[in-house]
């Protein structure tokens, strides 16, 4: 009796992890006609759909940013980093692009996108050199180690050229 | 029984007497081969027989919003708001909207085309725990943040608290 009563106890205190576990109902259909979802880079889609995929979730569909969540505003003012030294290499090695899961050459249309079609707005440079994939390729992987020192200090010099600072997080 | 047995008797005498045989055989034959034939040529909405008879939704918009395997939840994790007092692009009344979402593709059968479908969550209501799903089509690992569904994104909210998640569409991917 003692061991049923004990078997008991453990089922009850098993059962609610298990169901927790699989909570989703387990062997759920997958959805209606649907097919693998196509690898993030090298899709093939457009830099503006590229643009949704990757950056719009934090940076908002129009770029404004979201100043509750130290997400900067790219919207009119990202073009200002390519007016002083250091600033083209910081856009390609800040976590949001070099991680992305595009491959260089979609990051590289994306970015030119990003600066040429509208959305950097005022800010773009009139000397604006379009990215290329080898240089993406190039940077994309060392590492930014110390993010917001840079950013603070790329911020200081966009200041001293006399530029207004409109990322959104500008005190 | 013996009025039925009289009854059925005398109208069958009467019959035999009225009608030739033969006509009424032939009459009976092709109602009955036109009253079988009728269903089949009748332009009548065949759909409640096949398997996908139970497929709910409007043209071009196939499935059932409040079902996991809805095409739009392709790649959701979390309670469907459709289940909650919402819909499947607004949150339950006195829940806030995060902004910041993150944003994968499903695919719709009715057209076969891949759309852009915001997962954004609605926030600062107790959990709604009804209609759990979890879907994971173009969802990736977690040092992508930006493309993970494993992540509270009330994050964006005023209140973290995580009641339930739409899908919104924003656009054809292409």
């Amino acid at each position: 009796m003692r061991s049923f009563l004990l078997g008991v106890l453990l089922l009850a205190a098993v059962v609610p992890a298990v169901q927790g576990r699989s909570i989703p109902q387990p062997g759920q259909p997958v959805s209606i006609g649907t097919t693998p979802a196509p690898p993030p880079g090298g899709a093939g889609y457009r830099p503006a759909v590229n643009w949704q995929l990757q950056c719009a979730g934090c940076h908002l569909e129009d770029g404004r940013g979201a100043r509750a969540n130290d997400v900067p505003r790219l919207q009119g003012f990202v073009g200002r980093f390519l007016e002083v030294d250091g600033g083209r290499e910081f856009l390609l090695r800040v976590p949001g692009v070099s991680q992305s899961a595009l491959s260089d050459a979609e990051t590289a249309a994306l970015l030119n996108w990003i600066i040429a079609d509208g959305m950097a707005g005022a800010s773009r440079p009139a000397d604006f050199q379009p990215f290329t994939e080898a240089e993406v390729a190039r940077l994309r992987h060392q590492a930014l180690l110390d993010l917001p020192g840079t950013r603070a200090k790329l911020i200081g010099a966009i200041r001293a050229r006399g530029f207004a600072i409109e990322d959104g997080l500008a005190p | 029984m013996k009025l039925l047995d009289r009854l059925f008797e005398g109208s069958t005498r009467r019959m035999a007497a009225v009608t030739s045989r033969r006509t009424a055989l032939a009459r009976i034959g092709s109602w009955v081969v036109a009253g079988s034939a009728l269903p089949l040529l009748l332009p009548i909405d065949r759909v409640a027989g096949r398997a996908d008879a139970a497929e709910a939704g409007r043209p071009g918009d196939p499935g059932d919003p409040s079902k996991c395997d809805y095409w739009r939840y392709c790649s959701i994790d979390g309670f469907l708001c459709t289940c909650c007092g919402g819909s499947i692009n607004t949150c339950p009344p006195g829940a806030e909207v995060s902004l910041v979402t993150w944003v994968g593709t499903c695919h719709n059968p009715a057209d076969d085309k891949d759309y852009i479908v915001a997962y954004n969550d609605c926030c600062g209501k107790h959990s709604c725990a009804q209609c759990a799903c979890t879907r994971n089509d173009s969802e990736q690992p977690m040092y992508r943040p930006f493309n993970n569904n494993d992540i509270n994104w009330c994050l964006g909210a005023k209140a973290n608290v995580y009641n339930c998640t739409v899908a919104v569409i924003r656009g054809v991917a292409s």
